[in-house]
């Protein structure tokens, strides 16, 4: 068997060197872990930022739904069924609306999108199941507001709560 | 041991340290560059997000996914849609999960599809192989 370290045969010189490469080696173990685990968490950060998507685009695309389609708040003439798209109908800008067309999860959807609609001019809120005034940013869009005679154009302001808590997905 | 055995089996050590920490980092490296993972999360994330948008456009539509998606498996439902590779289970799928308006729902289920399609029809949106929908 070979005798690595025999510190009774060897000089203080001897018994020096070995203790400071016996120390050297046990520093340089650490720091190798740290590189790798560094190494490892770097190369998960770069995946993440490959599969980034920006909220904000997120929250457009959902978004779109509330001035667009008459499941929501957009107008739809009653005679001809006609959609006007980028219209709200201020018959339909209310809570109940509201859950008809985006309702989220009532146990987790404060993990995930919820919204707070304000039509500037008209002074009117409605709001999604889960918003709890958390917002990170706001939308804004331009819209004709029907008010049962005539079209008014107003600003939909649109506050996006994206997530409390871990995120559901 | 004299000192030239000592040096000579210390650069050995030294060796084989470097040896095992290159081959570890080029593991890693390999794995997360040979993994279909970020090409998952990336589609699920875009059917999501088309799914939304032809909730928020009026009428009936159709919409082909621009890439070659044959190594997945598709599972889209009421209010999510996941993505499977070959031999996932339910924690290493990806899910995405969507708000479709009361009215509407979502279903369709596709394997080993080159092409996917997502179709709105009414209150109804579907996945569909694309050959289906949108011959060549």
């Amino acid at each position: 068997m070979i005798k690595l370290l025999d510190y009774k045969k060897m000089n203080k010189k001897g018994q020096f060197e070995a203790a400071r490469k016996t120390i050297f080696w046990l520093i340089m173990g650490f720091i190798i872990t740290m590189i790798i685990i560094a190494y490892a968490i770097l190369l998960a950060g770069y995946r993440n930022k490959l599969t980034y998507t920006p909220p904000d685009m997120k929250a457009e695309f959902i978004a779109l739904r509330f001035s667009n389609i008459p499941e929501c708040f957009a107008y739809q003439e009653p005679l001809t069924e006609r959609v006007y798209a980028g219209s709200i109908d201020l018959t339909k800008f209310n809570k109940g609306q509201m859950d008809e067309c985006y309702f989220t999860n009532k146990d987790e959807g404060h993990k995930d999108y919820n919204f707070g609609l304000t039509l500037v001019k008209k002074d009117l809120f409605v709001a999604t199941n889960n918003y709890l005034d958390q917002d990170v940013f706001v939308l804004e869009k331009k819209v004709m507001v029907w008010d049962g005679t005539k079209f008014e154009a107003d600003t939909l302001q649109i506050k996006v709560q994206v997530r409390l808590g871990a995120p559901s997905t | 041991m004299n000192k030239k055995a000592n040096t000579i089996l210390m650069i050995i050590f030294e060796l084989l340290i470097v040896i095992a920490v290159v081959f570890s980092t080029s593991k890693v490296a390999y794995g997360y560059a040979s993994s279909d993972k970020v090409l998952k999360i990336n589609v699920a994330e875009d059917l999501a997000m088309m799914t939304n948008t032809l909730i928020g456009t009026h009428g009936d539509s159709k919409v082909e996914y621009p890439l070659d998606v044959e190594q997945f498996t598709f599972i889209l439902s009421k209010g999510s849609i996941t993505v499977l590779s070959a031999g996932d289970i339910a924690q290493t799928a990806e899910v995405r999960l969507f708000y479709l308006p009361k009215k509407y729902s979502a279903t369709g289920t596709i394997e080993n599809a080159k092409r996917v399609c997502l179709i709105k029809q009414g209150y109804l949106i579907e996945l569909k192989n694309c050959q289906e929908v949108i011959p060549n």
